[in-house]
């Protein structure tokens, strides 16, 4: 009896103990800066969403709070609308965020049978978790971030407003040795669209001039990308890949309001995204 | 990790069947959980005699369950008469429902024994999937398992208790 | 390693016809367990708000192997999800190997007069759940046991403690939280049975809960370490019994409290007096930010480790299962009162009995002031706001043995924002509906072992002015059914709901205002046939189902409409 009474009273005093009862929550984050110009892991932030999804808008504001605190050059936001939320709502809710691609990526990784907002951190697993919740975006982009770089991205690209074509060379320099399952993708996103969503943060919910940044448009070259090279590469390479875009005709998007990411990612494998790269497209 | 665990767990159980034969009786898996009276029942003490039991899992969210228990009820007397049978219900409504099982009970006026197996770890052991599911349960084997419930199944049950009864 | 598994299954499996239940092998042991398979076809409907499904066919199959040699119990489960139905998490598919396939359910027992041992998975509970409830609800896609080590010592008969730790499932994964906790449980008449009179019964428990998961968060300083305890009492004196359990954790800012550093704590009292021919019980809960999970960072179904049931009646009848209620985490008042009355044969009405269950339930918000961006401070007394009431009563009345005749009448208020989830914080966009249900269920049985069942439903809905409705369940509803079974095969059921006085919003393009107009009736037909032979069940079912909110024991999950074809396995070996 007494040997279980000292065992019992045991583990209560160290329950006791794993305790932190918090005074402060709000913690300054530390960003050492970085003056080097070597190059840096960047992070692609994939926010899947869709405009009648009330809790979205806060997860938006999550990837924002990132952007801002490491930069938009390191931390790119691309926000996927796919989904049950993305389905257009008419009379209130019109517009079609949705794309080709991004429905194919819905499907593929399930993300908003999940629920939504969830998100993808450079498509990596982390802690058991492939799927992202907002709460995770923080810790994992912080996590990424401090990864070495095995490879550099250059994009260089043409754009004629009034074709609205655009040509993009993309070179992907190999830091370490790559495998043949390394693909390219080049995506167009538009930022800066005014239109409704649902935020219940706010009463009414219904937002009616709500601002959509880094919305997916396009992808150049198709939902997975193509192929760098089909045997494994030696560190020190460069690969470079070409491939040319026109606005669809009628489209009404603003050139201005428009960037150009590009990703390597392993197809097939591993899945991770193994460099990204943003830049704009036209001043 | 796991293959390990499963490695020793498997020599341990060949260890010890060629280290001895076994002696123990069979009986149903041990639980421990309470009936509607509040007194703690070891589950590896049902069917254990020669009284034939009746074990049914069931449910008060489970409609052709209290469709069952019902007719229990309603032939209780007339198979205690002819076949000596001790009827055990187990509830496995979980702590939404529980509290309220013994006066769902007493109120229909029930008589036979209630078990409530909260967090269904006796509903697990048996390796019931739905209710209702019931068993007949005689000398700590079962001797019959039945899944659903139709009007009309009690005649088979007695089927199966009067063998048992006519075989001693 | 899961061909091992696999081979042992068939192996048991294959010796199975010959016995009732288990395979024993002479000198060894016996072996017992089960399968279940679901198998469901998905045709796009976009009447009903089917979603387009591109495997076409989804099925979920389970295998539970146990092998039980006297003290020793080992045991596994297989689980196969190609793809997971659609309600059920798709993680389930897509983590661990990514294959669907796997064995997340493994674990050794040894169980002795005075202890117990459990090394792998296993389910536990501490006194009603409120700070540790570990369970498997298959048919919700619900599983959230413990991988780790768990101890129990009974001292003496009576006194029971309990000590575990491990990690959670999660999906095919375990979770990033460490999960840690211990129970003390006292049942006074096991230890002596003199102390306490003849008919007084009384348990007595305490139990702490910890969660470790480290702070990755370059924005806010959150607790590494969580705990939660609660302590509990009951005490039962001949057909009075009355219980109390009150829980308390520390700050735990989460997804689903929108990070909040409030501590949080429960309270539930339940009362409850039954004797023969008639039971009253009475209940009352108080939560407040109780959401226990092992990882701060999920939402929905995942990760849960405690259990806080809805304090309402679970309705089977199909058309009211269209609004169930669910416990809010983050507060509520809630009170519930109950009452079985049974009119015993040879009465004023008639030769049998006739059964009355009358049960009324009310939810209340908490009345909470925001001090501050991460606390909140709330009052013990409820806010005047109602997010769920439900009063009801049911009547059975048999004749004879072959005819039954049940009648209920529900009556339901419900706050469609915040239970379904769909507003803002005090937003009233859905608003409050009131549902009235009736119903009326015959039952006839023949003397050569078939019976036929019939039931009549009516559900009639309204809402109030200028809200919003769901675009596909809107209006009221009409229910028909009618099963047909031959002792002890056969099972025919053929039903259909019919939702009628439906209405589409329609924005005026001048004005902008939003006005609601006639649109078309929805059928959902179905029928089904089951066929039972001793432990297996074979079901097939075709038709269209609505979208709603599937409720299993304590917990409910939604479920999108779907169309198509349903074939359910279920065996016992």
């Amino acid at each position: 009896m007494k040997t279980f009474a000292f065992v019992l009273l045991s583990a209560v005093m160290v329950m006791a103990m794993s305790c932190d009862v918090i005074d402060n929550p709000i913690e300054n984050p530390d960003v050492p800066i970085d003056t080097t110009t070597k190059v840096k892991q960047n992070v692609l932030l994939e926010d899947y969403t869709g405009h009648t999804c009330g809790n979205c808008p806060d997860a938006a504001d999550v990837a924002h709070q990132l952007e801002t605190l490491y930069g938009s050059d390191r931390v790119i936001i691309v926000a996927v609308h796919a989904g049950p939320f993305a389905t257009p709502q008419p009379p209130t809710y019109p517009t079609d965020f949705r794309t080709t691609v991004g429905n194919e990526l819905d499907n593929t990784f399930k993300i908003s049978r999940a629920g939504n907002p969830n998100g993808l951190v450079n498509r990596v697993t982390r802690n058991g978790k492939f799927i992202q919740s907002k709460d995770n975006w923080a810790p994992a982009v912080t996590a990424e971030l401090a990864k070495t770089p095995t490879m550099g991205l250059k994009l260089d690209h043409t754009w004629n407003a009034t074709t609205k074509a655009i040509d993009v060379t993309v070179t992907a320099d190999y830091i370490a040795g790559g495998t043949e399952d390394y693909y390219v993708v080049v995506w167009l996103t538009e930022s800066g669209i005014i239109s409704d969503q649902t935020d219940y943060r706010y009463d009414p919910s219904h937002i009616e001039d709500y601002d959509f940044e880094h919305v997916l448009r396009a992808s150049l070259n198709g939902t997975w990308g193509e192929q760098l090279s089909t045997t494994p590469v030696a560190a020190g390479q460069k690969i470079t890949k070409q491939m040319s875009y026109t606005f669809p005709s009628g489209s009404t998007w603003n050139p201005s309001k428009c960037d150009l990411v590009a990703f390597v990612h392993r197809y097939g494998t591993e899945k991770n995204v193994v460099q990204v790269i943003k830049k704009k497209l036209a001043e | 990790m796991r293959i390990s665990l499963f490695v020793i767990g498997l020599l341990v159980m060949a260890g010890t069947a060629f280290a001895q034969e076994t002696t123990e009786s069979a009986s149903l898996p041990s639980v421990r959980i309470k009936n509607i009276a509040g007194d703690l029942i070891n589950t590896a003490d049902l069917g254990n005699t020669d009284q034939p039991v009746v074990l049914s899992f069931w449910a008060t969210w489970c409609k052709p369950c209290l469709q069952e228990l019902q007719t229990y009820h309603s032939i209780l007397e007339e198979w205690q008469e002819a076949y000596n049978v001790r009827i055990v219900a187990v509830s496995i409504d979980d702590s939404r429902n529980a509290r309220k099982v013994p006066a769902f009970v007493k109120g229909r006026t029930w008589t036979f024994d209630v078990l409530l197996d909260e967090n269904q770890d006796f509903k697990r052991a048996m390796n019931v999937n739905n209710v209702p599911h019931t068993f007949i349960v005689h000398k700590g084997k079962v001797v019959w398992s039945h899944s659903a419930f139709a009007p009309g199944d009690e005649e088979e049950i007695a089927t199966q208790l009067s063998k048992i009864v006519s075989a001693k | 390693m899961k061909r091992m598994f696999a081979l042992l299954a068939l192996v048991a499996i294959s010796y199975a016809p010959s016995l009732a239940q288990g395979v024993t092998i002479e000198d060894v042991g016996i072996f017992s367990g089960s399968l279940q398979s679901d198998v469901q076809s998905y045709t796009e409907d976009t009447t009903i708000g089917a979603p387009e499904v591109p495997e076409r066919i989804l099925s979920n199959t389970f295998v539970n192997v146990l092998f039980n040699r006297g003290k020793l119990t080992l045991g596994f489960r297989f689980e196969s999800y190609q793809n997971p139905l659609l309600g059920i998490d798709p993680r389930f598919g897509t983590t661990g190997a990514g294959t669907g396939i796997g064995i997340p359910f493994r674990f050794v027992n040894y169980v002795d007069d005075y202890f117990e041992v459990t090394a792998g998975n296993f389910y536990e509970q501490f006194g009603s759940g409120m700070v540790m409830r570990t369970y498997e609800e298959r048919n919700l896609g619900f599983d959230n046991s413990i991988d780790g080590l768990r101890l129990r010592f009974m001292p003496v008969q009576g006194m029971k403690i309990t000590g575990f730790i491990g990690r959670q499932r999660a999906f095919f994964e375990l979770s990033e939280g460490i999960m840690r906790g211990a129970d003390l449980n006292l049942d006074l008449k096991e230890i002596s049975e003199t102390f306490l009179p003849d008919d007084v019964y009384a348990n007595f428990g305490a139990s702490v809960v910890s969660r470790y998961q480290a702070d990755q968060n370059p924005f806010l300083n959150l607790p590494e370490n969580v705990l939660a305890w609660s302590t509990r009492a009951n005490i039962t004196v001949a057909d009075v019994m009355l219980e109390g359990e009150y829980a308390y954790k520390i700050n735990d800012p989460s997804a689903t409290n929108g990070g909040t550093f409030n501590s949080g704590n429960a309270l539930y009292v339940n009362a409850s007096y039954a004797s023969s021919g008639l039971g009253i019980s009475a209940a009352m809960k108080r939560i407040d930010n109780m959401d226990f999970r092992s990882d701060r960072t999920a939402t929905g179904f995942a990760q849960q480790v405690n259990f806080l049931p809805a304090l309402t009646k679970q309705h089977t009848w199909r058309l009211i299962t269209l609004y169930p209620y669910a416990t809010q985490p983050t507060g509520e008042f809630g009170a519930q009162a109950d009452v079985t009355y049974t009119i015993p044969k040879g009465s004023f009405l008639g030769e049998d009995e006739t059964t009355i269950s009358l049960n009324a339930s009310v939810i209340h918000a908490l009345d909470t002031t925001r001090t501050d961006a991460f606390h909140y401070d709330a009052n013990f007394m409820w806010d005047d706001r109602i997010f769920f009431q439900d009063i009801n009563i049911e009547i059975v009345r048999k004749f004879g043995k072959n005819f039954k005749i049940t009648s209920s009448y529900i009556n339901i208020k419900y706050d469609q924002d915040v239970i379904e989830g769909r507003a803002a914080i005090n937003e009233t966009k859905y608003g409050v509906l009131t549902a009235d249900f009736a119903e009326v269920e015959l039952w006839f049985k023949s003397g050569k072992g078939t019976a036929l069942r019939t039931e009549f439903q009516w559900m009639g809905v309204s809402y109030q002015e200028g809200v919003e409705r769901d675009a596909v369940n809107n209006g009221d509803w009409v229910m028909v059914l009618a099963e047909y079974s031959i002792s002890p095969a056969w099972f025919f059921s053929l039903f259909s709901e019919l939702n009628y006085n439906r209405t589409d919003p329609v924005k005026d393009p001048v004005t902008g205002e939003v006005t609601r107009v006639d649109a078309e009736n929805i059928i959902y037909p179905s029928a089904s046939v089951a066929y039972v032979k001793n432990a297996l069940r074979v079901q097939v079912g075709y038709g269209r189902i609505r979208g709603g909110i599937l409720c299993v024991g304590g917990i409910c999950r939604p479920v999108p409409a779907s169309n198509g074809l349903s074939l359910n396995v279920s065996y016992t070996f």
